[in-house]
């Protein structure tokens, strides 16, 4: 326990960051549970609509901020250092107060639950004016607000480091045209995360201001503007998404050319349209504004359109490299083309609700819903598990078992389909969000009860993958360096890695320099013996080697 | 230049584009400064990593060499911290603090002593990883 209170070794706060993540996403699932189960039926049965309204909120800013995101950060603190060559993170205190503020901040979101007026009620979104204290006066809403700071100046000071650790960290002969599709993602999503995240902690400071010290800034009564919020929150909150998501597609694009024996299609291609979704989400935060009659349509239709150009290239490049590629079905092959199917049909309704005239159609219906976790349980979730048991054997040495995780993936396909399927016609019937019950004779009722029955399946869906966790950390541990035939430099470390991570490096000569060095192996060229302080065959000695834990205490 | 600081280079000068468009089509404010302001803080990780670039050893760059390094690897400083509360103390000060927002001062008192402790081990760390 002390050992992992006082981490500062960029794989320990990893696996903290991926543990607490799927924490929290258990913690909001269970709250999805019981929105389910409330809507399966008319009339309130479980809850009352002040416990209904608390429990979309912070399942939506659990998900949100503290199981996507965090979950990719995870990954990227196990695995960027390793990808580029590095013996930790640039600043590791640093990485490890990241860690601690975020799940602090998370604890102070749900802790809301404790108070006798309950957690925030206002949405994930918590627009002004019903977030200002008039009609939030619960404390709730205050810790909503310091947890939302907390977490946005550890994702600041993350991405800080990941930038640093990426330039300045690299090894030998690891251009930033060598880097690794994740380790791209990755320096994409940190300059996202500067520069869209200052946004929403600024606004979470002012609408405490507003609430607490007398300010007006969101209060129209006192001379503030309501739009304000909007504006601040979506210049944050549409940026969010790709942070989201943009190293999701960094996993994608290093599982599926590995389970496809090929290299990946379009490496190139692939980070300038990293690069553009980057730059276009930046211009794009109006079109969650289309309804309030005070935002340009056609400039944020046009970007929001154009966005699906190098997001469709990405898609294209995935399949094109399957295409006669001598594919593996393994379980992480699997979790990418679930991911292909769920987040196309995501990305399609997303253009669609990028037209001004279909959103104002389905703005605040349960379109938008069932649009919104289309593309993030697509984009995150899948692609996460994918992640999971990508790396499970290369984090714990050990590995899930195939036939629990085929039934895990099999449960959510299905269970995703059942869910949220259903919700785009009751979004087109004109149900609305965040509603706690709906009249009997609305026709609302089999859909989702439709719904229901396929947010259990999902819940139920998560116990083969517990039962396999278990099952693998019982076992001892068998895996290879490179288990899987891989590509970057992960797979030259061991499994689970030294704490300094690497006693040798290959010859970085592409960007697929564990592939290389198996190649020239198998051809007799023997560059993955181990150096003994000489380049020898190719292989140099790597950071931190010498004198791993010499740090002064 | 390195590709690092074209990079940004690049992303400063399609945010203040992009604010100048959008300027001119909505006449909006906020969020021509929120555009501008991107462009301005990339354009500014441009310009001190083109300066720093000056100043320091070549990094690698695409299409030059063999991939292979001059030399055996250099020890970047060569050290990995070792284990470390200070974090620890530093994020249950700033938590403690934060649940001041909702219930007043005293959190804010009670949340100082950790945060000071942990900054200060903090510091002496460093410091003694500095003379090592």
């Amino acid at each position: 326990m002390i050992a992992w209170l006082s981490a500062t070794d960029h794989k320990r706060i990893g696996v903290l960051y991926i543990v607490t993540a799927f924490g929290f996403m258990v913690l909001a699932g269970l709250m999805a549970e019981g929105i389910r189960t409330e809507l399966a039926q008319p009339g309130l049965q479980l809850v009352d609509p002040n416990t209904y309204a608390q429990l979309f909120t912070i399942h939506g800013t659990l998900m949100m901020l503290f199981f996507a995101g965090p979950l990719a950060i995870g990954f990227a603190n196990y695995l960027v250092p390793l990808q580029v060559g590095a013996a930790d993170m640039a600043f590791p205190r640093l990485n490890a107060l990241s860690y601690w503020l975020f799940l602090f901040g998370g604890l102070i979101i749900v802790s809301g639950f404790l108070t006798s007026s309950g957690a925030a009620a206002v949405g994930w979104t918590a627009y002004a004016p019903l977030s200002e204290l008039p009609y939030a006066p619960a404390p709730g809403m205050d810790l909503w607000i310091a947890g939302v700071v907390l977490v946005g100046f550890s994702g600041i000071l993350g991405s800080l480091n990941f930038i640093v650790t990426i330039y300045a960290r690299r090894a030998p002969g690891m251009t930033m045209f060598r880097l690794p599709l994740f380790t791209w993602s990755m320096l994409v999503t940190a300059v996202l995360i500067l520069v869209a995240f200052p946004s929403v902690t600024a606004a979470g400071a002012m609408l405490f201001i507003d609430r607490h010290l007398g300010g007006a800034f969101f209060d129209p009564a006192r001379g503030g503007d309501a739009i304000l919020w909007q504006h601040l929150f979506w210049f944050f909150g549409h940026p969010e998404v790709y942070i989201v998501v943009l190293p999701y597609f960094g996993i994608v694009s290093e599982v599926v050319p590995v389970f496809s024996r090929k290299p990946l299609f379009g490496y190139r291609a692939m980070i300038f349209s990293l690069v553009a979704i980057a730059g276009l989400s930046m211009g794009v935060w109006a079109h969650h504004m289309f309804t309030t009659g005070v935002v340009f349509l056609p400039f944020f239709s046009l970007l929001s359109l154009f966005i699906a150009v190098p997001t469709g290239i990405k898609i294209f490049n995935w399949i094109a490299t399957m295409w006669r590629g001598s594919i593996r079905l393994t379980v992480p092959m699997l979790w990418c083309i679930g991911l292909i199917y769920v987040f196309t049909i995501g990305g399609i309704t997303g253009v669609m609700v990028a037209s001004p005239p279909i959103d104002f159609q389905a703005q605040d219906t349960y379109f938008v819903v069932a649009h919104l976790h289309n593309v993030l349980i697509g984009g995150t979730v899948f692609a996460g598990f994918a992640g999971v048991y990508f790396w499970f054997p290369k984090i714990t040495g050990r590995f899930l078992d195939e036939r629990l995780g085929r039934l895990h993936w099999a449960s959510w396909v299905i269970g995703f389909a059942l869910t949220f399927v259903p919700q785009y016609e009751l979004g087109v019937l004109g149900m609305p969000r965040r509603v706690a019950d709906y009249a009997p004779t609305a026709g609302w009722t089999e859909l989702n009860l439709v719904s229901t029955l396929g947010a259990v399946v999902l819940g139920l869906g998560m116990l083969p993958f517990l039962a396999a966790v278990v099952i693998a950390l019982r076992q001892a541990p068998t895996a290879e360096p490179d288990p899987w035939g891989g590509n970057s430099l992960e797979w030259a470390a061991d499994s689970p890695p030294k704490r300094h991570n690497f006693d040798w490096l290959p010859p970085i000569r592409s960007e697929r320099p564990v592939f290389d060095a198996r190649l020239a192996a198998e051809r007799g060229g023997e560059p993955r013996e181990r150096g003994d302080g000489e380049t020898r065959g190719g292989a140099v000695r790597a950071p931190g080697r010498s004198n791993p834990e010499a740090g002064p205490a | 230049m390195p590709e690092e600081a074209v990079f940004f280079g690049r992303s400063g000068v399609f945010g203040l584009v992009l604010a100048g468009v959008y300027w001119f089509v909505s006449y909006e404010i906020v969020g021509t400064v929120l555009l501008a302001g991107f462009g301005v803080a990339t354009g500014a990780a441009f310009v001190i990593l083109g300066r720093a670039a000056r100043r320091a050893t070549r990094a690698p760059q695409d299409g030059e060499g063999s991939g292979e390094p001059s030399a055996p690897f250099e020890d970047e400083g060569g050290r990995v911290p070792l284990r470390s509360f200070a974090p620890l103390w530093v994020g249950v000060g700033v938590g403690f603090a934060s649940l001041g927002l909702a219930f007043g001062v005293w959190f804010v008192l009670a949340g100082l002593v950790p945060l000071v402790l942990g900054a200060a081990s903090w510091l002496a760390e460093v410091g003694r990883e500095a003379e090592g």
